[in-house]
């Protein structure tokens, strides 16, 4: 008989907001922080990167992605609130330009670099960075840590409240984690420099189809947009596809097995043009 | 009429808690130098620390707002030294009165809070210092109070008991003047600990050195200073055949008063300090301190405290740098160049600290010296932005494979744009002083940067920025291309 009752109206409205069903998208209560992208927000628990939560962002390689998926989320952090962002074992050097223009400001970045080998001195310092009351984000390169160790950042960054991103190899996906948002990344094999964002774990049902989101800056994709047009047209002035000047263009757009449909329809397209 | 008030400190130990590393001297110590914050007049008399705060009632709200001042002051140094300890005062019109109530306070205990309410007359004669050698006499012709003794005739107990109880008794009702040695704080701080054992392992002498640190914080509060710079000095077992001595010198970009940050940061030194042979003593110097003008208002504001949850960002930086070492903790600064590589330095936080914490808190008033600092150096070059640019940065190029005349990097790659042309010539770096001392030693050593940029693309889908010298303007030259990679879009 129970079952008949709606279950909303089984519980008194007070407790109501503090249930999650598992099939809905959970975290009414999350704080979150806008990721900048309406797609990804619809996806997320509480609509944004929750705060004072683990992030963990697998993808085939580090260095690749990070910053069109996470810089508009910081810039708008950064706007809000005069505070330091830590970025701990980045693969490279962040190119201040190339930052600026994603509206980050880079005097508020603080880089601590990794030396190979050293990963318990990156965990420390990852957890004193979220520590610390003038930090409000950090971003951690963390390829060998453990469930454990990331155990240990999931209650920093609770007890903190501090947005924390830690970026691992694809290899961890088979890997147990305490991290309540995990998520994959891959570049798409096409040209347009779609990114294929898979929500595998959140508070919620599991994602039906990844996401694919345009994270390249404004500017550079309608550079890279115009050098393709440039291409194609040259290509049809010389009647034979095979300029000298671009040899790597005779050959076929490259095929992935992930993502045939984009690269034909990215064929399709060239034909309209005809 | 004045006002003394009489404070002691005793250190208490429950079961389970380790015993109090301090000893009754130094606890008298540490109490008489926070009083000294307070008002000028302290003295150290017998067990007690006695201050005349009667002029500075008015500046802390009247006795009642000072004693409160004075008991959270106390409280919050016990806090934050892990101590355990019982506060007990009492207050009077002379040092000899509050003196006497601390004392019946002290022994009868809990009980004691009437006791502080008692009449000056009323109070046993074994409260007064000066009647201490007597007591058995004067308990036998019936002398049990002050009053007692004032009734006798003067002559008669000067010459019974000598000069000094009378003058004792004359202090303690006001009629001599009341005047002490006052306590001073030296100038410097340096103060040195016999170790109870030799020790052989440098992180083991923390325990030496937080019982210093005590000590100093103390000193601190009582010259209402903040501490940038100290000293910590170890002393050598001489049979080795070392030198007699090591030292460590500890820095820190904001003065503090709070010393646990600092004792972090010396436990982080000591960490990595290997000893050449045991230690039997330690000393602690303090090499530079500053005046906080606001000590007094911030110690007693309760915003404070409830505004800072964790380190700040100096504190933070500080720490990093002493662990994982000044080049591994990077701040950003931008520079006035066209190549890529000079558009942008990533230099030691710790060097740049004051400039961090202007851009953390623009509207604090920079403190005299960072103010003049940045006025010699100028206005910052301002931030250039570039969508068209790599989001990472290769700190050295790397000298890619070639298939053909094309660059390979984890497999072919595909050109998606390019060239862009970039050109630094000699008349650049003749102007620009800051280009030979870059560490891009090989770099900026060449005269001239003529490189073309490319966006390559992966077979992953990742962007690659990559350029290729133009050697020279030989046709042969420009066969045969050397292809850098410079950076990831990511």
């Amino acid at each position: 008989m129970l079952s008949s009752i709606p279950a909303a109206r089984a519980l008194p409205d007070f407790a109501n907001a503090h249930v999650w069903r598992a099939g809905e998208l959970g975290g009414a209560s999350v704080q979150t922080v806008a990721t900048g992208y309406a797609a990804l927000d619809g996806v997320l628990p509480g609509g944004g990167w929750p705060r004072g939560a683990l992030i963990e962002l697998l993808q085939p390689q580090a260095g690749v992605h990070e910053w069109g998926l996470v810089a508009p989320a910081l810039a708008a952090l950064q706007a809000q609130a005069r505070e330091l962002t830590v970025l701990v074992g980045a693969p490279w050097l962040p190119f201040g330009p190339a930052l600026g223009a994603r509206a980050l400001d880079m005097r508020r970045l603080l880089s601590i670099e990794g030396r190979p080998g050293d990963a318990p001195s990156l965990l420390w310092a990852t957890r004193e960075a979220l520590q610390c009351a003038d930090v409000h984000c950090v971003l951690a390169w963390l390829p060998d840590a453990r469930s454990a160790h990331l155990r240990r950042l999931q209650i920093a960054a609770h007890a903190h409240h501090k947005l924390l991103f830690v970026f691992r190899p694809l290899r961890a996906q088979q890997e147990s984690s305490p991290a309540p948002l995990r998520l994959r990344l891959e570049g798409a094999a096409d040209e347009a420099g779609i990114l294929r964002v898979d929500v595998f774990k959140r508070r919620g049902p599991p994602l039906a189809a990844p996401l694919l989101l345009d994270t390249r800056p404004a500017r550079l994709a309608a550079m890279l947009a115009a050098s393709r047009e440039r291409a194609r047209r040259q290509r049809e002035e010389a009647g034979i596809p095979a300029p000298l000047l671009l040899p790597s263009l005779v050959s076929l757009p490259l095929t992935s097995p992930q993502s045939p449909i984009h690269a034909l329809l990215d064929r399709i397209a060239h034909l309209d043009h005809h | 009429m004045r006002c003394w008030i009489a404070l002691h400190i005793s250190t208490t130990t429950e079961a389970g808690q380790p015993a109090c590393p301090m000893d009754a001297a130094m606890l008298q110590q540490a109490a008489a130098s926070l009083a000294l914050g307070l008002t000028p007049r302290v003295a150290l008399v017998d067990e007690a620390v006695l201050m005349d705060v009667t002029g500075s009632l008015r500046l802390f709200g009247g006795l009642a707002g000072l004693m409160q001042l004075l008991a959270q002051r106390l409280e919050a140094f016990l806090e934050e030294n892990g101590l355990q300890a019982e506060v007990r005062r009492a207050q009077g019109a002379t040092s000899l009165i509050a003196l006497g109530r601390l004392r019946l306070q002290a022994e009868q205990g809990h009980e004691g809070a009437a006791a502080v309410k008692k009449r000056v007359a009323e109070l046993p004669m074994h409260t007064l210092t000066a009647a201490r050698p007597h007591l058995g006499v004067l308990e036998r012709i019936g002398c049990r109070t002050w009053d007692d003794l004032l009734r006798l005739p003067r002559d008669g107990v000067a010459r019974r008991f000598g000069a000094e109880l009378l003058q004792a008794l004359d202090r303690a009702r006001g009629s001599a003047p009341d005047d002490y040695e006052w306590l001073l704080l030296p100038e410097h701080f340096e103060e040195k600990l016999e170790l109870g054992a030799l020790v052989t392992h440098a992180p083991a002498l923390m325990a030496g050195v937080e019982r210093l640190l005590v000590q100093l914080h103390a000193w601190l509060l009582g010259r209402q200073s903040g501490l940038s710079a100290l000293k910590i000095t170890w002393h050598l077992d001489k049979r080795r055949d070392v030198p007699p001595t090591g030292e460590l010198e500890v820095r820190t970009a904001q003065p503090a008063q709070d010393l646990r940050h600092v004792a972090r940061l010396i436990a982080e030194h000591l960490a990595q300090q290997k000893l050449p042979a045991p230690v039997h003593s330690l000393t602690l110097q303090s090499l530079a301190t500053e005046l906080l003008a606001d000590a007094a208002a911030a110690t007693g504001s309760l915003l404070m405290e409830a505004r800072k949850q964790g380190d700040s960002a100096v504190e933070l930086v500080e720490r990093l740098s002493a662990r994982l070492g000044d080049a591994r903790v990077r701040a950003w600064q931008p520079c006035a160049d066209h190549r890529p590589e000079l558009m942008q330095r990533w230099v030691s936080a710790r060097g740049v600290m004051a400039s961090i914490s202007a851009q953390l808190n623009p509207a604090r008033p920079g403190r005299k010296r960072s103010k003049a600092a940045s006025k010699a150096e100028g206005p910052p070059p301002e931030a250039r932005t570039e969508a068209l640019y790599p989001a990472w940065l290769l700190p050295e190029p790397i000298k890619l494979a070639t298939a053909g005349n094309n660059p390979v990097y984890q497999g072919p790659l595909r050109r998606l744009a390019g060239p862009q042309r970039l050109e630094a010539a000699e008349w650049l770096l003749a102007g620009s002083e800051a280009a030979r001392q870059q560490p891009f030693s090989g770099l900026s050593a060449k005269p001239w940067a003529l490189r073309d940029y490319f966006i390559y693309r992966t077979q992953q889908g990742g962007l690659l920025w990559i350029y290729s010298e133009r050697l020279g303007a030989t046709p042969e030259g420009a066969r045969q291309r050397a292809w850098y990679l410079h950076g990831f879009f990511a």
